[in-house]
């Protein structure tokens, strides 16, 4: 048994092409985290819908049991939270959420409905114990350029956990499969709160430009770097327009940009 | 005093010993899991014997007729033992009879004793070294006590006859009991009749793998004891020739897998013992004496490491090279899925590209909805409800690679020039699940099988036409299990049967270049197709010229089975090999057909053979006609 009690939320993940739920990569980082803390004794938390599809994947990932806090889709999932984890010491979030607003708060918002405070950007996190039933986190942070700093605070704390911390957890079918929900509450009649209205539609694709083989010499290319009438190229001004199109034609064809 | 007696004594003291020790293997068979077999396999023993094992072993003669003069000698000099002897009958005439059987397994054993006085390295020594000189003094003894008249033997000469047919008497009744090498006899013949895919002796060629029932718990092999009985049987089968190892490209490649050694690990595993008695080749690069196993004891790591798991490109040269037909992939795979749904412990990218198949249904984690953007300008129907359509084309995974985007283009040409009336599968086609399922990750390749053969349901074709030999096995092979049954042609079967129709107006190539083609293991040794590519080139007007390593044995590319996503190390890549293949005949130019080799081969660095796809070269010759 350790003195303190460790939490991950976990939410509903989205992968960003397919759109197929999955378990939220920074979520399953943060698992991660949690389960080099406390091994088995990390309670998973998630609050949202008890059929939610990708749990089952964070389930694959060694989640065991998922306390759910059940909640309608239009709802303030952080008051919902803090009225259920006030007396865990540590809750660990991933970085943001793949779906959603994505916003990045709820760790923010959820530490100070708890008065308590927050460390972000999270890499790795070590508990030590201080004696007297006080316990510190002492944690490595990361900071733009490479650069990483440590910090440490008692808990109880929330630690956001960066997606680049590693992840150690593998995904396997067999506990995909044997993993289990509990109904942590059920407060999907109450806490009902108006989102901000907005519209989501799809992002549309967008052309990719194809960019010439540069055929000139290494000499050339310096050149033109350094002095600016060498940039080459052709000016169509005689002819039909038929010569012209030719011209341009000839262009995509010498640099390989049609195939006919 | 005649020693007749004495024969018949012995005789019966082997019998008996051979029962007990059979009994004791049988026990250790029995830990494995329920396996349908029929009975009257045991019927079949003779023919799968004479006809199946001896058209592989026939591929080495010298050895093929010493092992006919041997156990045939020794099978017909027992029988007439058991007879003559056994029951006590003592005809003369019999014992002439044994005489020469005697004499024929002496001259066979003689032959045997020389090749192993400078063996190839691919054979095992200790125990098997023995062989020659027991079995020569079984048939010694045996022709000194039946073949010279009482009178003749001294009681010298016939006390060392007697020890010299007990001696022999003692390995062959003795090998089953205690796992020396005659067990092969035994276990060989109970394997051919109890064989795990006895399709294969029906002329079929039998790669599909068996599918788990995932909703009853069957995760695959996690210790010895969860292999069906009769695997457990096959691995006892195993006379440690060394073909396997011989053929094996990862093998050769110097990385950790030796397939022999697997099966002398996992025949460890069943009889608990470790491998220091072993006496071949090691797994490249792990030391032997270092394993050990037990029927109810985990097998990876300690019986078997799992870079030697990982490392198998899952090609079938092993399979198709055993003389014994032990199926070396199953045992492989099976491993493989208890590492993969029960741990997810998959090294390299695998566990990326496993991901990507669950989230995109493709490897790359693509966009499905871009799968078809090669052919874009091409103006390619897709395959919609309701509209009838003589062929399905399914480009599978190569179609995000810019490479083999080449090679789709070139075939879509081919099928207009030849005016098929063909459709893409379009946004709607998932991966086909192979490398999922080779992998080891039975669940996703089911859950991808399902959803391919819904979308499959709802559309009206008549044939399945793709380029990659990975997707045709898995849809013509694999996915009748799940309820999909269709007819699937490559697409170098469809180029040829196009121009016998007279329906591709194709030329001769403008590439006078030497040629060599490289067969695909999932074309080739997984579905028999070798005729059809080397047809189509020889319309072309271009010779093949054949690697040492071709058709039913061609080396693999190292691309199949996930072997270049766990990414195993080894002394060389398998690519660069087999381009050396196809670099020592001279090849200008290796001609392919899956999106798999072309990428390995392409992958090679360095100055080398041009890769280029039978519908590159045939769309070639299109465009070179007059
Ligand atoms: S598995 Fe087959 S090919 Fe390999 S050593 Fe044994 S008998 Fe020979
Ligand atoms: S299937 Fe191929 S790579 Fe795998 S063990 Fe057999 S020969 Fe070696």
């Amino acid at each position: 048994m350790n003195g303190f009690s460790v939490a991950v939320l976990i939410s509903a993940g989205r992968h960003p092409v397919s759109g197929a739920p999955r378990a939220c990569r920074g979520d399953v980082a943060a698992m991660a985290m949690g389960k080099s803390l406390v091994g088995d004794e990390l309670r998973v938390i998630h609050a949202g819908k008890r059929d939610e599809p990708s749990l089952q994947d964070y389930m694959a990932y060694g989640a065991g049991t998922i306390d759910v806090i059940e909640l309608a889709a239009e709802s303030d999932v952080c008051s919902a939270l803090a009225s259920s984890l006030g007396e865990v010491d540590l809750i660990l979030t991933g970085g943001r959420a793949e779906q959603g607003l994505g916003s990045g708060l709820l760790p923010y918002l959820l530490a100070d409905a708890l008065r308590r405070p927050v460390l972000a950007n999270v890499i790795d996190a070590k508990i030590e114990d201080g004696g007297a039933g006080a316990f510190e986190a002492r944690v490595r942070q990361f900071l733009p350029k490479g650069q990483r700093r440590r910090i440490a605070g008692p808990l109880p704390l929330v630690i956001a956990v960066h997606p680049i911390a590693a992840s150690q957890l593998k995904y396997a079918y067999a506990r995909r499969v044997s993993g289990r929900t509990e109904i942590l509450s059920d407060l999907s009649a109450s806490n009902r709160a108006v989102g901000p209205n907005w519209t989501v539609e799809m992002v549309p694709r967008r052309p990719v430009r194809l960019r010439a083989q540069d055929k000139k010499s290494a000499h050339a290319r310096l050149l033109s770097a350094i002095v600016s009438e060498t940039k080459g190229g052709v000016v169509a001004f005689e002819g039909t327009v038929v010569d012209k199109a030719q011209v341009v034609l000839n262009y995509l064809r010498e640099h390989r940009l049609v195939e006919f | 005093m005649s020693l007749a007696p004495a024969v018949t004594i012995l005789f019966w003291l082997a019998v008996s010993t051979l029962a007990v020790g059979l009994a004791r293997r049988a026990r250790l068979w029995r830990v494995g899991q329920a396996a349908p077999v029929e009975w009257a396999g045991l019927l079949a023993v003779p023919k799968r014997y004479f006809v199946d094992v001896h058209h592989v072993v026939a591929r080495d003669p010298y050895i093929a007729r010493a092992h006919v003069a041997t156990a045939g000698g020794a099978v017909l000099a027992l029988g007439l033992v058991a007879f003559n002897y056994g029951l006590g009958i003592y005809l003369p005439v019999l014992d002439w009879g044994i005489v020469g059987a005697a004499i024929a397994m002496l001259g066979g054993v003689y032959f045997v004793w020389k090749r192993r006085r400078q063996p190839p390295q691919r054979l095992s020594r200790g125990a098997w070294d023995r062989l020659p000189y027991t079995l020569a003094a079984f048939a010694i003894g045996l022709l000194l006590l039946v073949g010279l008249p009482a009178e003749a033997l001294s009681a010298a000469i016939a006390a060392i006859a007697l020890v010299f047919l007990l001696v022999g008497s003692a390995e062959l009744a003795l090998g089953i009991g205690i796992g020396a090498p005659m067990k092969h006899a035994v276990a060989g013949l109970l394997h051919l009749a109890f064989h795990p895919r006895p399709e294969r002796f029906e002329g079929l060629r039998s790669t599909a793998l068996k599918p788990l029932s995932l909703d009853r718990q069957e995760f695959g092999v996690t210790i010895p004891a969860d292999f069906r009985w009769n695997q457990l049987l096959s691995f006892d089968a195993c006379v440690q020739c060394g073909k396997c190892e011989q053929s094996c490209p990862a093998f050769a490649a110097g990385q950790p897998l030796n397939p022999k050694k697997l099966i002398q690990d996992l025949v460890c595993g069943l009889a608990g013992t470790t491998d220091a008695a072993y006496a071949g080749r090691p797994y490249p690069g792990i030391a032997i004496g270092s394993h050990q196993g037990a029927p109810h004891d985990a097998i990876v790591p300690k019986l078997i490491e799992p870079q030697t798991l990982w490392s198998c490109t899952t090609c079938r040269a092993c399979v198709e090279e055993c003389p014994m037909l032990i199926e070396h992939v199953d045992a492989i795979v099976g491993i493989r899925r208890s590492l993969n749904l029960t741990q997810g412990d998959v090294p390299g990218t695998a566990p990326d590209i496993l991901a990507n198949l669950r989230e995109t249904e493709t490897q790359g984690g693509y966009d499905n909805a871009r799968r078809y953007d090669w052919a874009i300008d091409l103006d390619v129907p897709t395959a919609e409800a309701g509209k009838p359509i003589d062929l399905l084309l399914i480009a599978g995974e190569g179609a995000f690679e810019m490479r083999y985007q080449q090679t789709l283009r070139a075939l879509v040409r081919i099928l207009k020039a030849a005016k098929a009336d063909f459709a893409v599968l379009g946004a709607c086609e998932r991966d086909i699940g192979d490398t999922a399922r080779r992998l080891g990750d039975e669940a996703t390749f089911q859950s991808l099988a399902r959803q391919n053969i819904e979308t499959l349901a709802r559309l009206d074709f008549k044939r399945i036409v793709t380029p990659d030999p990975h997707v045709l096995h898995s849809l013509r092979n694999e996915y009748s299990a799940f309820g999909g049954r269709y007819e699937v042609v490559h697409h170098t079967a469809l180029i040829d049967e196009l121009m016998v129709a007279g329906k591709v107006p194709f030329g001769k190539l403008p590439d006078a270049r030497t040629l060599t083609y490289h067969d695909p293991c999932y074309l080739g040794r997984y579905n028999g197709e070798f005729g059809a590519p080397r047809a189509v080139l020889g319309r072309l007007g271009v010779g093949v010229r054949e690697m040492e390593r071709s058709g039913l044995r061609a080396r693999c590319c190292g691309g199949g089975g996930g072997a270049p996503l766990t990414d195993i190390p080894g002394k060389q890549r398998i690519p660069d090999m087999r381009m050396g293949d196809a670099q020592a005949v001279g090849a200008e130019i290796v001609a392919v057909a899956c999106p798999q080799c072309t990428a390995m081969l392409e992958g090679v660095a360095g100055a080398r053979a041009q890769v280029l796809d039978i519908a590159e070269l045939v769309a070639l010759s299109l465009e070179a006609r007059p």
